[in-house]
This record gives structure tokens, C-alpha cells and sequence, in this order.
């Protein structure tokens, strides 16, 4: 499901961009590109679902030049809500990130750092790695951090995660953020309000929430069914209330619904699968 | 001041060294009965010397245009982040190759931005050619008989009228279809309402907005399918150089460099010989199987006559 914001009228980013004295010899090329609403279907069709799906409100693109024809790419996207820009954030930021202290949430990667601050998500990428466009990178990343306000919460769902040895996680809204969870590939998960994927050492966990629990064991027992006539899995059953079948590359996953929540586990192994998964419905319900 | 001939011809010489040469050319060439699928790469860092070699691997450009012809090129350039889009070296490239094969008018069928070109340092030699460079938004509407999902579309009527059609893609992820390359770049030639096709068939416009444009990854994998079904490259340079392997299409992302440059004559086997570099295997992917399906393309790679260093 996708989820646009109403925008306010006049109200644009464009005072978020660094103002030219902290830029050195850095330019702006041509003017600030922005975006709204289904316009972001202009700017990157075939990546503006993502934002859709979590709730975009307006987009900022601008592009600078360095003295050696380097460039660098700002982008700036106005969610709908905190959450929105968190879950985009998470999906994104890649495995091979190296945290940063910059909004609530940064990663900086050989080109390009992304972060979240309150409503927004940024992405600021260069043409190449040299230290020089990797120093102004972050230069204008904390420029922009600097002017933006922040928000209190992570999306309430996150706690359910257990942060002892939490690799990384991420937060989602639909089936484009689902996918996003690599090890998840279960067809018939569908009409969840919202999620959140945990990875560990060993297994992963992925938490979803339906409005209700009659609504969850719907989709659960669809899914049942689906896996059971999906020729990517094999060896499907139930038993005590937990799904589990053996997917194409040889992991366990299981499944159990507990109230508005189907929890879903990938293991290697089908011990660690279904501890992991019996433990997390169990969460749930304390 | 040197000319342009001479300058594509110095590039060659240039970069002999990386030319694959006959004797290593047939150690690595997998022939089979049909000899319909050609395809020739070429890795290394100058990727405009490396796309004049991979096409001159093919038969060079004078194969595909003769002097006279018009030519549509469809270069994926909309981009901005790295990995996103067709390196312009490459793309140069072929537009030098086209002019010096004698071609009387070159259309680019997506407009391409001041910005897109100024990313090459081949610019200035070759600004004169990238200024003569046509673009027309007509667009004709094309019956589509053999289609499945997709029976009508409306597309650029450069790229149905021209005599020699030249599809230029990257090899990159992809959130809906897993990846993009040259098939998929059939859509930058498509109007913005057969676009919207592609994604949800028939299906009411409102509705549509809200499942979301890869709500139905089915639909459009053979939409995609039909869509080539309009017209299919007479050539496809695909760039593999510096790609985006996550994070698709937009980026920013995870970047890889197989550094490799890839003509071949038929767009389905072009895509199933550069998913390799996002660690995909065709067989997986929906797009490809479609287009197997309507038998423009090669069953396996063993169809394909490989040119590679």
C-alpha cells in the first residue's frame, strides 16, 4: 500500500540546502530540482515506490560541481512521519555501512553517507571516492544535520527485537521494505500495518503486525497454504501452532502467528529456527 | 586539431593490448549450431576505447549502419547517482562509430540533459557530433499482436522509424524486476501512460496508485516481454563497468566494477550474460523467461556466440 502526505502549501526544502559559505569552492549546478507527491515518479521512477510505500512527502535534488569537475549529489526526502524516514533509512543503509554520528541515524559508505533525522531521509553521494569528495561529503551532511529537527521514538515495534548481538535491523511498512529482508521470500504475506526484521549471528527474525489478530491468522493460514503449493519450499508442516518448511537454499524457515503478529524465523538449522521463533511469540504475548 | 576518424582510430590502436585477439578470441568463443546470437565484451578501464573494440569484435559498426541510415539510440541516463546510469564514454562512443559509418541523422530517443554528456572527458573532441544529435517527443501507437499482457503501446516513433535501432543500457539492481538492463530500457522509449501500463495492465488508474508499481512483478516481467516484442535492438552496448548492486534503480548503493563493456545483437542475450554481475541467475528471472517464452532470445548461453577476454 502506498501512502502519500498532504503537503502544505509553499512550504519547500529548499532552505535546507548548505548555504555557500560553508561549501568552499564547491557549486551549485543549475538550480535545486524539488518534488511532490507522484512527481517523485519524474525524478526516480523505478525507486519512488519505496518512499511511497512508507509515506513520502516532498524530495530536493541538487547537484554540485568541485573545482575538478567532481560531483556530488544531494538528496533530501520529506517523509510523512519519523517512522517513514527511519524504515527508508533501514532498508537502505546496506550491511557494509560504517556508523556515523550524524542524525539519528547514519551510515557512511566508500561515496555516499545516508541518514535520518525526525521526518527526513538524506542521501548525499559522490562521483568518486577520493578523500576529497568523501570529506565534503560529510561536510554538507552535517550542514544539513544541523537544520533539521529531530524526533524522540524509534517506531515502537523496534522493541520487540532483542538487542543482544542485533547485527542490524529494519523497519517495514509493505512488501517493498519485506523484500528488502533478503532471507524473506514467503508469497501471500500481505495487508500488515507495519514490521521489523532483526538480524543475529544465526537466524533472523522478522516481526509483522496486522490491525488485528483475526486479520493475522487469515494471512497466516493463506500463507500455509501457499507454502505448502510453492515449489520453492519443501518439507511444509504444522506442528503446536508453528509453521515450517525448508526453503531453496537449504535454511528452516518457520512461522507462528501470536495475536495482530505473525513472527517469522530463518535459521540454518531447524533448531535455531524454531527456538527463535517460539521465543519471539512469546515476547509478543508478555 | 585532430578529427574525429582519427581520433576513434587512435583509440583503438590505443588500447590494442586489450583487444581480444583471434587466437583468444576462439579459445573462450562457445559456438553452437545457430550462429544468430553474437556477443563480444571486453574489460578493462577505457571504456570508450574498450566499447570501439566489443563492437569491432561484432563485425565493427559499419555491420549495423550504413552510410545513409537514421539511427535511434536509447541510452539509460536519468539518473544521477554512480552506477545509475550509462557511462557517457560509452555512449560516445558509439555515437562516433555511427557518425563515422556514415550515418545521415542520429536521434537520441529519451532526452538526454547538458549534464549527461559533461560527465565524459571524450566531450570536447567529440562536442561538434553530440551537438548535432537529434530528439523528437512523436510518439506512434504500436499494435502489439503476439503480446500477452501488453497488446498496444505507444512509442517513440524515432525508435520505430529508424533504420538501425542501438539500445545502450547499464546492468544494474532493480527493486521490481531484480534487475535492469536492455530490455527494460525498452521502457525509456515507451509514453509515460504505456509505462503505466507495463506496470498494472488494464487495471483503474486509482486503484493502481495505491497498490504500488511492483505490486504485480508478473505483470510487468511480461509486459517488458511484450513490449521488445515492438521492436528489438539491431544492437545493444551494454555497460557493465561501474554498477549499482543495491539500492535499485536510484541508488545510492553498493557499488561493483567488472569494468566490462558487452555488444551483442540480440537484447535477450545480452540480459542473460550481464546479470552475472549482480550474482543473479537468468534462469531466475521472470523478464528473461517471458521473452525465451516468445523466442526472440536464446534458450541458454550455449545459443551464443561469446567474444570475451
Amino acid at each position: 500500500m502506498m501512502h502519500w502526505a498532504v503537503q502544505e502549501q509553499g512550504v519547500t526544502l529548499l532552505h535546507l540546502l548548505p548555504r555557500s559559505e560553508v561549501l568552499g569552492e564547491w557549486a551549485l549546478t543549475d538550480s535545486a530540482r524539488t518534488y511532490q507527491g507522484r512527481d517523485l515518479y519524474l525524478f526516480i521512477d523505478g525507486g519512488a515506490d519505496l518512499f511511497m510505500e512508507y509515506g513520502f512527502r516532498q524530495a530536493l535534488a541538487a547537484e554540485y560541481h568541485g573545482h575538478r569537475n567532481e560531483v556530488i549529489n544531494l538528496e533530501i526526502y520529506e517523509m510523512a512521519d519519523p517512522g517513514a524516514a527511519c524504515g527508508v533509512y533501514s532498508v537502505r543503509c546496506g550491511d557494509d555501512a560504517i556508523p556515523m554520528d550524524i542524525g539519528q541515524g547514519a551510515s557512511g559508505h566508500s561515496y555516499y553517507i545516508m541518514f535520518w533525522k525526525g521526518n527526513y531521509y538524506v542521501s548525499v553521494s559522490g562521483s568518486d571516492s577520493t578523500p576529497e569528495v568523501r570529506k565534503w561529503l560529510e561536510v554538507i551532511a552535517r550542514a544539513i544535520d544541523r537544520t533539521l529537527a529531530g524526533s524522540e521514538h524509534l517506531p515502537s515495534i523496534h522493541r520487540l527485537l532483542s538487542n543482544e548481538n542485533l547485527l542490524k535491523w529494519e523497519y517495514i511498512r509493505g512488501s517493498l521494505g519485506l523484500s528488502s529482508v533478503d532471507v524473506i521470500d514467503v508469497r501471500g504475506l500481505e495487508g500488515f500495518s507495519e514490521g521489523v526484521a532483526g538480524t543475529y549471528k544465526d537466524h533472523t527474525i522478522v516481526y509483522l503486525r496486522w490491525s488485528g489478530s483475526k486479520e493475522a491468522a487469515r494471512c497466516f493460514d493463506d500463507v500455509g497454504r501457499t507454502l505448502k503449493s510453492d515449489a520453492r519450499f519443501r518439507n511444509s508442516t504444522v506442528r503446536n501452532g508453528t509453521l515450517t518448511a525448508v526453503e531453496a537454499r537449504g535454511r528452516v524457515i518457520c512461522l507462528r502467528q501470536s495475536e495482530s503478529y505473525i513472527v517469522l524465523a530463518v535459521a540454518s538449522g531447524d533448531s535455531v529456527a524454531r527456538a527463535s521463533c517460539e521465543e519471539a511469540a512469546r515476547s509478543i504475548r508478555e | 586539431m585532430i578529427d574525429r576518424r582519427k581520433f576513434v582510430k587512435s583509440c583503438v590502436v590505443a588500447g590494442a593490448g586489450v583487444i581480444v585477439g583471434p587466437s583468444l578470441s576462439r579459445a573462450f568463443t562457445r559456438t553452437s549450431d545457430s550462429t544468430k546470437f553474437e556477443l563480444a565484451s571486453v574489460v578493462g578501464d577505457r571504456y570508450f576505447e574498450n566499447t570501439l573494440k566489443a563492437v569491432n569484435e561484432l563485425g565493427g559498426m559499419q555491420k549495423f549502419v550504413r552510410k545513409g541510415n537514421t539511427v535511434g539510440m536509447l541510452i539509460n541516463n536519468t539518473m544521477d547517482n554512480a552506477g545509475t546510469f550509462t557511462n557517457p564514454d560509452i555512449s560516445l562512443a558509439v555515437l562516433a562509430m555511427c557518425v563515422d559509418a556514415g550515418a545521415r541523422q542520429i536521434f537520441m530517443i529519451h532526452p538526454t540533459s547538458r549534464r549527461y554528456w559533461q560527465r565524459s572527458a571524450f566531450l570536447e573532441k567529440l562536442r561538434s557530433e553530440v551537438e548535432g544529435l537529434q530528439y523528437s517527443d512523436e510518439t506512434i501507437d504500436v499494435k502489439i499482436d503476439r503480446g500477452k499482457s501488453l497488446k498496444t503501446a505507444t512509442i517513440s516513433k524515432c525508435l520505430m522509424t529508424c533504420d538501425v535501432f542501438i539500445n545502450i543500457p547499464i546492468i544494474k539492481d532493480h527493486k521490481g524486476t531484480k534487475y535492469t538492463c536492455t530490455m527494460k530500457n525498452m521502457m525509456g522509449g515507451c509514453s509515460g501512460s504505456s509505462c503505466q501500463r507495463i506496470h498494472f495492465g488494464d487495471s483503474p488508474g486509482l486503484l493502481n496508485m495505491f497498490k504500488g508499481y511492483y505490486s504485480n512483478v508478473e505483470l510487468l516481467s511480461q509486459s517488458i516481454a511484450d513490449v521488445n516484442l515492438a521492436r528489438q535492438p539491431d544492437l545493444c552496448v551494454v555497460d557493465a563497468t561501474v554498477i549499482l548492486a543495491t539500492n535499485g534503480p536510484s541508488g545510492p548503493g553498493e557499488l561493483r566494477t567488472p569494468r566490462e563493456v558487452i555488444a551483442a545483437t540480440n537484447c535477450v542475450a545480452a540480459d542473460m550474460y550481464a546479470t552475472r554481475h549482480l550474482g543473479l541467475n537468468w534462469e531466475d528471472l521472470l523478464v528473461i523467461r517471458y521473452a525465451q517464452q516468445h523466442g526472440y532470445g536464446p534458450r541458454s548461453l550455449k545459443d551464443v556466440q561469446i567474444k570475451a577476454e
